[in-house]
């Protein structure tokens, strides 16, 4: 018990006195979690509604592959993507291999099927009745699309919030792009790891507590909007 | 310039495993409002959605304007710019009630404060100024189909089309949405299609009726006319003739008919205006607000009606402002009376009383 | 036809997207296309201890190299350098690495430092092993079935460890026996959990000192020396992979320098009074 409370002693230390590593730590995995769930949220939100809303030969195989997708293990992301981008691969070239990109890539490859298929299970919810009215209101296809991801808005952005909480906790495919190095593609879990290896208790809790803090923060907007079906600035959007 | 906005030819559509919609002939002049009447099922709500292009017909052509809308050529959207849509069911967005009506002239990139006095109008006879800001979620079924119907009114489309709008409306908001609604439509002036299987509705809105059953028109024609001379007791018994019998045409002179009744005792003839052969089999259509009733005891004044029916009383039931009279006279007739003719012609249970009917305002058609 | 022309959009789509995306990304790391970029493989030893957190900042002030070290194990570090997913490899196994120099794969070992492994085990010692030689040691644990945790992974250690067990001529099997599969620093961890004995490298252990009740039983033995060497990967096995074999080579006379000989000598002095490693070159 000693341990722990020394620890979180710690880690509140570090974490209010500006702890440069910290901070540097927090700050990459915002940037690397952010920017992969942005263009998870651009690859994802428009599969979605555009499978979701059409029929379509192979519709049924798609759903079934985005659904795999899913469920897709973030140590198969963090493989798939080394096999094109490490120096022998087909994106070689390109020298992604251990650099934040390369970590943003699989977690896009992570994220963006949670995000296809609860923005695609929440637009077939929606009344296709509904999809008539807003023809009738004399929508072209474009039209069409954009009303009615507003329409399903509070699924599609628990999907990215959930796609969001599931890309910065995650600890396999990271430390396989990223390589873990220090300043470079360390971020919250990686680190974690990290300290706990070389036995550095205080940093790794003071570590936990803010991705803690994070996915906390994150679900408990999550569940607000949930339960409460929009605060003020949602339903404005 | 072409007095029909809409008119339809041989349209053909399969709409469900039964039916096939079959409409030969059918169109709505500008600034009439044309009812389509049918009960569930008659294949109505797929013709609007066809009229509004939502769906494909299997065969025939759809005229807007003159111009044919089903040849694949003219732009679907642009066809339905031009319309307007009110669905069963209200259909509204997650958002704001003034979101919610502004939607259409989004969609259409129609300027707001072009059309300020329309929204201003249409949500005040509407009665829903009060809502504008609320969310559409808290609203009763009654005041999101007042939303729906401002959305569609505010766009001033050159033909609105309304599916049924009071359909799905709980009796205790539809009484005074329906007053609010053709309280609009009366004062409207633009083209209208109205669908129902309300006859009541039909009777008060509309310029021409089609019938529609199965998926096939029975009879498109101007209101009186369908109620006056209904072309079969479908229809009849749909536009709420109350009196049916089967008789034979017995002898024709002139423009009158005799026709014998086929009851089961006695012989009764009725005298009809009519034009067919002798022997041919008809169906009499007796609407109960042309039945006169008249209490011999009481006066005996000569009627000019050549048909006098002798009969009991068996039922006197109230239907609002009428009461309406059952009278076993050979066949069952029905007459709508007012309470104060109750009183004064003491009319009650078993009592014996005369009934006339005028030979012009009887209608038959063929069995 | 017109289902298909939609699946086709649909397509389109994604390809764009996702063509978009790797050019984002592409010319985002265009930049660093000057090879300036070294990639070296290492075991977790070293990585873990801290010593590279010192010298790479030290190398990439005096050169124009940017490091990106990869904490693996020695087996792992050497399959990279056999791929050419590194460029230069720092490891500790001599045999793997004779293998690996005389395939052709790395160009030269270069002696870098050393340190030694510590058989390590609960403060009472149960099986008593203590002042025993390494194979003496592994004959008592396996004859007395105490619990001993392996790394399991290939790893350098790991390999020292099976080299010890083939001196003992048996075989390490049974409930006693736990494959960790993890690097040192969890291994540390299981077999403090487990009141286990185990073998590490005096570093890893040094560092972790403070959260382990395990106590050094046997050390000094001349089988317990662990040398670590610095390997350049030969750019000849990799004609199609662009390895950055300069960059490599200063890495080389860095860490076998004056310089970085004086930081490994320093390392770890002040923390644990005395060094973690020890230079070979200048010492």
């Amino acid at each position: 018990m000693e341990i722990i409370w020394q620890g979180i002693k710690q880690a509140i230390i570090l974490i209010f006195t500006g702890n440069r590593e910290v901070y540097e730590i927090l700050f990459l995995t915002l940037k690397v979690s952010g920017s992969a769930v942005f263009f998870s949220m651009l690859l994802g939100i428009p599969v979605g509604v555009l499978v979701g809303l059409n029929k379509f030969p192979l519709k049924k195989f798609i759903i079934a592959v985005i659904n795999t997708g899913m469920g897709l293990p973030p140590v198969a992301a963090g493989l798939i993507v080394i096999l094109f981008i490490w120096r022998s691969g087909m994106l070689g070239f390109l020298k992604l291999m251990y650099t934040p990109p390369a970590m943003v890539i699989a977690q896009v490859l992570i994220a963006s099927p949670i995000i296809a298929g609860i923005t695609l299970a929440a637009v077939q919810q929606i009344d296709p009745k509904l999809k008539q009215q807003v023809l009738s209101l004399g929508a072209n296809r474009f039209q069409v699309y954009w009303i009615l991801i507003r329409e399903a808005r509070l699924p599609a952005l628990a999907a990215v919030m959930a796609g969001f909480g599931g890309i910065i906790s995650e600890v396999g495919a990271v430390i396989m792009v990223g390589g873990n190095i220090k300043g470079e593609t360390r971020v919250l879990t990686t680190a974690i790891v990290q300290m706990v290896r070389m036995g550095n208790f205080d940093m790794a809790i003071a570590l936990v507590v803010i991705l803690l803090a994070i996915t906390f923060g994150v679900n408990f907007l999550l569940t607000l909007i949930q339960q409460k079906e929009g605060i003020g600035w949602i339903r404005r959007f | 310039m072409d007095k029909k906005i809409l008119e339809i030819s041989d349209l053909k559509k399969k709409y469900n495993s039964k039916f096939c919609l079959d409409v030969n002939n059918l169109y709505a002049e500008k600034g009439k409002i044309l009812t389509i009447i049918g009960p569930n099922g008659s294949g109505k709500s797929t013709l609007i959605r066809l009229i509004n292009l939502l769906e494909r017909p299997d065969e025939g052509k759809i005229y807007f304007n003159g111009h044919e809308i089903t040849n694949g050529e003219v732009s679907q959207t642009e066809v339905r710019k031009k319309m307007a849509v009110v669905f069963q069911e209200p259909l509204l967005f997650n958002t704001s009630v003034y979101t919610n009506i502004i939607m259409g002239l989004t969609i259409r990139k129609i300027k707001l404060p072009r059309a300020k006095d329309r929204i201003d109008y249409f949500t005040d006879k509407l009665k829903i100024t009060d809502l504008l800001n609320r969310s559409t979620k808290n609203l009763s079924g009654g005041e999101k189909q007042r939303v729906s119907l401002a959305r569609a009114l505010v766009l001033d489309p050159e033909l609105l089309l309304l599916d049924e709008p009071l359909a799905n409306i709980d009796q205790s908001s539809r009484e005074s949405l329906r007053a609010d609604l053709f309280g609009v439509l009366r004062g409207y002036g633009k083209s209208v299609v109205y669908i129902t299987h309300d006859r009541n509705e039909a009777m008060v809105l509309a310029d021409d009726i089609a019938v529609m059953d199965r998926g096939k028109i029975l009879q498109f024609a101007r209101k009186e006319e369908i109620f006056r001379k209904p072309v079969n007791e479908f229809i009849a018994r749909f536009v709420g003739v109350e009196t049916l019998v089967d008789g034979v045409i017995l002898e024709r002179k002139g423009n009158v008919c005799k026709i014998g009744l086929v009851v089961k005792k006695g012989n009764i003839e009725i005298y009809i205006v009519g034009q067919w052969e002798k022997g041919t089999r008809v169906t009499l259509a007796i609407r109960p607000e042309d039945v006169i009733l008249y209490n011999t005891e009481i006066s005996s004044e000569e009627s000019s009606a050549m048909n006098l029916f002798k009969g009991k009383i068996t039922e006197i039931r109230d239907i609002g402002i009428f009461k309406r009279v059952e009278i076993d006279c050979g066949f069952p007739l029905s007459s709508f009376v007012t309470q104060n003719s109750v009183n004064r012609l003491k009319l009650a249970l078993g009592k014996e009383i005369t009934a006339a009917v005028k030979a012009s305002s009887i209608h038959m058609f063929k069995r | 036809m017109s289902k298909f022309r939609f699946l086709k959009i649909f397509l389109f789509f994604m390809l764009s997207v996702i063509i978009i995306t790797t050019s984002v990304f592409a010319f985002s790391c265009k930049k660093k296309v000057k090879n300036t970029e070294i990639i070296l493989a290492t075991t977790t030893s070293t990585y873990d201890s801290g010593l590279l957190d010192e010298l790479i900042p030290v190398f990439e002030e005096e050169t124009t190299y940017k490091v990106k070290p990869i904490a693996v194990g020695t087996g792992e570090a050497i399959a990279m350098g056999e791929r050419g997913e590194a460029d230069v490899i720092l490891v500790h196994s001599r045999e793997e690495e004779d293998r690996f120099v005389e395939e052709g794969y790395g160009t030269e070992r270069r002696d870098v430092m050393h340190n030694d492994f510590v058989i390590i085990g609960p403060e009472d010692d149960h099986s008593d092993i203590s002042g025993l030689t390494a194979v003496e040691a592994y004959i008592t644990i396996s004859a007395n079935e105490a619990s001993f945790v392996s790394r399991g992974d290939d790893s350098g250690t790991n390999k020292k460890e099976i080299e010890i067990w083939e001196e003992t001529g048996t075989t390490p099997q049974g409930d006693w026996y736990i494959e960790s599969g993890q690097g040192m620093g969890e291994t540390l961890r299981i077999a403090d959990e487990k009141q286990a004995y185990t073998m590490t490298d005096r570093g890893t252990y040094l560092a972790q000192q403070n959260n382990l009740s395990l106590v050094v039983l046997v050390e000094g033995d001349e089988i317990l020396f662990n040398p670590y060497r610095v390997i350049p990967v030969n750019p000849e096995k990799h004609k199609d992979i662009n390895i950055n074999y300069e960059g490599a080579q200063a890495f080389v006379e860095f860490i076998t320098g004056e310089k970085g000989q004086a930081i490994i000598k320093e390392f770890g002095v002040a923390e644990y009074g005395q060094p973690l490693f020890y230079p070979d070159v200048i010492k």
